[in-house]
C-alpha cells in the first residue's frame, strides 16, 4: 500500500476508505479521540490524520509529517490501537506512517501546494525583481476583478480603477463639498474653461484619489467615447523612465498627448525628479493647449509646493484650485452610516459614534477601520458590538502595547487586597497575605513570558515550584469560587488594559 | 583548525539550520487561530491587504511562506524591496516589512493596488504602530487590517520545542522536555535558542542530551550577553539577512 486511496489492482486483501464501514468506523475513532484528548490537543496533532486504508488486520493512518506522526505515535499510538480495536474486532494493529492527503491548515482543499507555480517561493529559488512581470500569473483566490476597466491603456499603464470609488459613493459633507462640486463639473464638461487643469489637494486620505476615480468613472462609462489616463505621479515617472531606457520617448509623449482627460494623482511625488517635471510640463502645456483636460491631486496647494519649478506651480494654479479640509464629527458620522448601509451589515450606533471619536485623522483611516469591523464579524459571524470594536482595533486605538512587569502586578494585586507590597516578597504565611501573593503570582504567568524561577525570585526568592503550586492552587479556586474568580479576572483586565 | 589533545571534543561547526515551512508543518492553536482564519483562500481581506503580526518566533515567517507558495505569491523581505516603482503581476507577500524603506512600501503597495493583487505583510508590531514618517504610508498602515499572533500557551510552546528539537534530530527525552518547558522563559524565541544551544551542547559533548546538559543551558541563557558565542545558531534565518537568498 503506497498511496492515499487505492487503485483496486493492489494487495487484494487491502481495502480502501471507500468501504462505508470503515469511514464510518474511522470517523467514530478520530470523533472519540477528539472527545478523549480534548480541541485544542486535537487541533495541534490530530486534526491532519488522514485514513491510509486496511490490510488485513492492520489499519494505516497518515501524517504528513515526521514530527507529526513520531509525536502521535508516541502520545497518541496506544489510543488510536485501542479505540480502532473497539471499533472493529478485525483490526490488531495500527500503523502511523508519513504521506497520505494533507489537510493543509490554510487550504481547504481548494490549490494543493503541488500546484503553485514553479515561481512559489522554495527556500532555494532565486528571482530578480524583474521577474514579476515575467512569470505567468497564477490563478489566484483574490484575482484582480476582471469586470474593473482599466483606464484608458494608451498611456501604456493606466491603473485599474477601483470600482467602489464612484460619486455616488462619495459621502458629502461641509469640508469637501467645494471639491466635489468641482469633480463633478469636470465630469460632466471636461475642459471647461476654468476648471482646466483641476487641482484637488489635501492631506492624506481625505478622497483625492475616490474623486479622480469618479471622475474617470463617469467619463469612460458616458454615451459619448473619452480617453482618460489616471496614473498615480510615481507611475507617471516610471513610464517615462523606461520610454528613455528602450528609446520610445515620442511614442510615450504621442500615446500621452493623444488622450482627452490625463489625471495624475500624488504629483508631490515628482518633487526632486527633475526630468520627469520637465516631461510633465511640456505633455501638460501640449494636453491644455490642445484643449484637453488635466486633473492634478498633490498633498498640498500649487503654491505651497515647494521643490516643483516655479512655471510649474503657476501653470498648475491657474485653473481651479480646490481643497478637501479635514473631516469633521458629522460627516465621519455620515460617512461610517454610508458606508455601513452599503455593507449591509448592522453597526451599532455607539459604535459609529465611538469610531468617529477615536479615528479622527481621516477618511481612509476610518473606513478602514469599519471595513475591519465588518470583515471580522462576517469572518467570525459575529455581531459588530463595541467591546468587539475595541478588541479588533486596539493595534489603531491604542498607541502601544503595554508589556505588563511582574511589579506591576504585584502593586496591582496588593492595593487590590490592600495588603503591604513588601508583603509579595515576604516570609509571611497567613493566608490573608499568601492568596494574593498567590494570585499575583498565577498572574505572573499568565501575562508575562517570564520563566517560573524568575517569577520565584521576583517573589522573595522563592522556589519555581511554590509558583507552579500557586497556579495550581489559583485555577483549582477559582473553579470552586466564583467571588474569587471575578477577582481575579478584574484584576486582568485591569492590567492589560 | 587545531585539535584539542587534551579532550577528544568534537568541534560543532556551525551549520545552518534550514527550518521548512511547509504547510503540514504549520502548528494550529489558539495564538493562531485568528490568523489562519483570516489566511484561508476564500476569505476576502479589506482592500486586499493582511498583516500579521506578533512576537519573535510565533510562527510569522511559516504562515508567509505557506501562503505564498498556495498564492504564487512573490516573496520579498522587507529590506529588499524593488526600489523603482514595478508592475507586479502576483500577489506580494513581505516579510520583516517593517524594516522596509518607506518610498519602496508605499509604491509597492499602490502598484499592488492598482493591480488589483493582494498584499500580506508580516512584522513584529502592529503596522498602526511603525514608526513611519510619510503620511501617505502611515494612513495606508493604518487601514490594514491587522492580526495579532498572540504568545504561544503552555500547550503550544510544548509543541514547538518538540518541534524544534525535531528539526535538529536531537532525542531529548520527554522529562527533559518539561524540566526545560518549566525553567525557560516561555517564549518561541527562548526555546529556539534553547534548541540550538542543546543541538551545540549535545554536539561537543558526542552525547544524547541529559537532564545534565539542559541544566548548562539554561544556565547559560540566564546569563546576560552569553548570546554572542552562539550567534551563528541563535535565530533560524527568519532574519532578513539570510531570507533574501531565498526570496527575490
Amino acid at each position: 500500500m503506497q498511496g492515499g486511496t487505492q487503485d483496486g489492482s493492489s494487495a487484494d486483501d487491502s481495502v480502501a476508505l471507500d468501504e462505508p464501514q470503515f469511514a464510518q468506523q474511522w470517523a467514530r475513532v478520530r470523533g472519540r479521540l477528539q472527545t478523549e484528548v480534548g480541541d485544542v490537543e486535537y487541533r495541534t496533532w490530530l486534526r491532519q490524520m488522514s485514513f491510509g486504508g486496511v490490510d488485513g488486520d492492520e489499519v494505516t493512518v497518515r501524517l504528513p509529517t515526521r514530527f507529526l506522526r513520531d509525536w502521535v505515535r508516541s502520545h497518541y499510538g496506544d489510543r488510536l490501537n485501542a479505540l480502532w480495536q473497539s471499533e472493529n474486532r478485525g483490526i490488531r494493529r495500527v500503523d502511523i506512517r508519513v504521506g497520505g492527503t494533507t489537510e493543509l491548515a490554510l487550504a481547504e482543499s481548494v490549490a494543493p501546494v503541488e500546484e503553485a507555480p514553479s515561481v512559489a517561493i522554495s527556500p532555494t529559488s532565486a528571482l530578480t525583481v524583474a521577474a514579476m512581470a515575467a512569470v505567468p500569473a497564477p490563478s489566484v483566490p483574490a484575482a484582480p476583478r476582471s469586470d474593473a476597466p482599466r483606464s484608458d491603456d494608451r498611456a501604456g499603464e493606466g491603473a485599474t480603477l477601483d470600482p467602489r470609488f464612484t460619486f455616488d459613493s462619495f459621502v458629502v459633507g461641509k469640508p469637501n463639498e467645494f471639491a466635489y462640486a468641482c469633480a463633478r463639473r469636470v465630469a460632466e464638461q471636461p475642459a471647461f474653461t476654468g476648471f482646466n487643469p483641476l487641482f484637488l489637494y489635501g492631506g492624506v486620505g481625505l478622497g483625492k484619489t475616490h474623486l479622480m476615480h469618479a471622475i474617470a468613472w463617469e467619463l469612460t462609462g458616458g454615451a459619448r467615447p473619452v480617453s482618460v489616463a489616471y496614473m498615480s505621479a510615481e507611475r507617471f515617472m516610471y513610464r517615462f523612465i523606461a520610454a528613455i531606457r528602450s528609446q520610445a520617448t515620442m511614442e510615450f509623449k504621442e500615446q500621452l498627448r493623444s488622450l482627452d482627460v490625463l489625471m495624475v494623482d500624488d504629483l508631490q511625488f515628482l518633487i526632486g525628479k527633475d526630468a520627469t517635471q520637465e516631461e510633465f510640463f511640456h505633455t501638460f502645456n501640449a494636453l491644455v493647449d490642445a484643449g484637453k483636460q488635466i486633473v492634478v491631486s498633490a498633498d498640498k496647494s500649487p503654491s505651497d509646493l515647494s521643490g516643483l519649478e516655479e512655471r510649474v506651480r503657476t501653470r498648475l494654479g491657474c485653473g481651479m484650485v480646490a481643497d478637501l479640509h479635514a473631516t469633521t464629527y458629522e460627516l465621519r458620522i455620515s460617512i461610517l452610516e454610508a458606508k455601513a448601509a452599503r455593507a449591509g451589515v448592522p453597526v451599532p450606533g455607539r459604535v459609529m459614534e465611538f469610531l468617529a471619536q477615536k479615528i479622527t485623522t481621516n477618511v481612509r483611516e476610518l473606513e478602514g477601520a469599519l471595513n475591519r469591523l465588518i470583515a471580522h464579524a462576517n469572518l467570525f459571524s459575529r455581531p459588530v458590538t463595541l467591546e468587539a470594536t475595541q478588541e479588533v482595533l486596539h493595534d489603531v486605538l491604542k498607541a502601544h502595547d503595554r508589556r505588563v512587569t511582574i511589579e506591576e502586578i504585584q502593586k496591582r494585586v496588593a492595593e487590590h487586597w490592600n495588603i503591604k507590597l513588601s508583603d509579595m516578597t515576604s516570609a509571611r504565611r497567613a493566608r490573608a497575605v499568601a492568596r494574593p501573593r498567590q494570585v499575583a503570582m498565577y498572574l505572573a504567568k499568565q501575562l508575562t513570558s517570564r520563566s517560573l524561577p524568575e517569577i520565584g525570585r521576583k517573589f522573595g526568592n522563592r522556589d519555581h515550584t511554590t509558583v507552579m503550586h500557586a497556579v495550581s492552587r489559583v485555577t483549582e479556586l477559582m473553579e470552586r469560587d466564583n467571588g474569587f474568580a471575578e477577582d481575579v479576572e478584574l484584576l486582568r483586565r485591569m492590567l492589560e488594559s | 583548525m587545531t585539535p584539542n589533545h587534551t579532550e577528544s571534543r568534537q568541534l560543532a561547526l556551525p551549520f545552518r539550520h534550514e527550518p521548512r515551512f511547509l504547510a503540514a508543518g504549520l502548528l494550529a492553536d489558539s495564538s493562531n487561530a485568528d490568523a489562519l482564519a483570516w489566511l484561508k483562500p476564500s476569505v476576502e481581506w479589506p482592500q486586499d491587504r493582511l498583516a500579521l503580526w506578533g512576537p519573535e518566533g510565533c510562527g510569522k515567517t511559516h504562515l508567509v511562506h505557506v501562503w505564498a507558495a498556495r498564492t504564487g505569491a512573490c516573496l520579498l523581505a522587507g529590506p529588499a524591496l524593488p526600489r523603482d516603482p514595478v508592475r507586479p503581476e502576483h500577489p506580494i507577500a513581505i516579510d520583516d516589512a517593517d524594516t522596509a524603506s518607506e518610498r519602496p512600501l508605499l509604491h509597492l503597495l499602490n502598484a499592488c493596488r492598482d493591480a488589483g493583487l493582494p498584499v500580506l505583510l508580516a512584522s513584529r508590531t502592529a503596522p498602526a504602530r511603525w514608526a513611519v514618517s510619510l503620511p501617505d504610508l502611515a494612513s495606508r498602515l493604518r487601514a490594514v487590517t491587522s492580526v495579532e499572533i498572540r504568545p504561544p500557551d503552555e500547550h503550544m510552546l510544548r509543541a514547538l520545542l518538540a518541534r524544534l528539537l525535531s528539526e535538529r534530530q536531537l532525542s531529548v527525552a520527554e522529562p527533559v522536555q518539561d524540566w526545560l518547558l518549566l525553567r525557560l522563559p516561555r517564549t518561541p524565541a527562548a526555546l529556539r535558542e534553547a534548541a540550538a544551544r542543546l543541538d551545540r551542547a549535545g554536539l561537543i559533548a558526542g552525547r544524547r542530551v541529559s537532564r545534565a546538559l539542559a541544566a548548562d543551558v539554561v544556565r547559560a541563557m540566564a546569563q546576560p550577553d552569553s548570546l554572542a558565542d552562539y550567534e551563528d545558531f541563535a535565530p533560524m534565518p527568519q532574519a532578513a539577512s539570510s531570507a533574501v537568498p531565498c526570496l527575490l
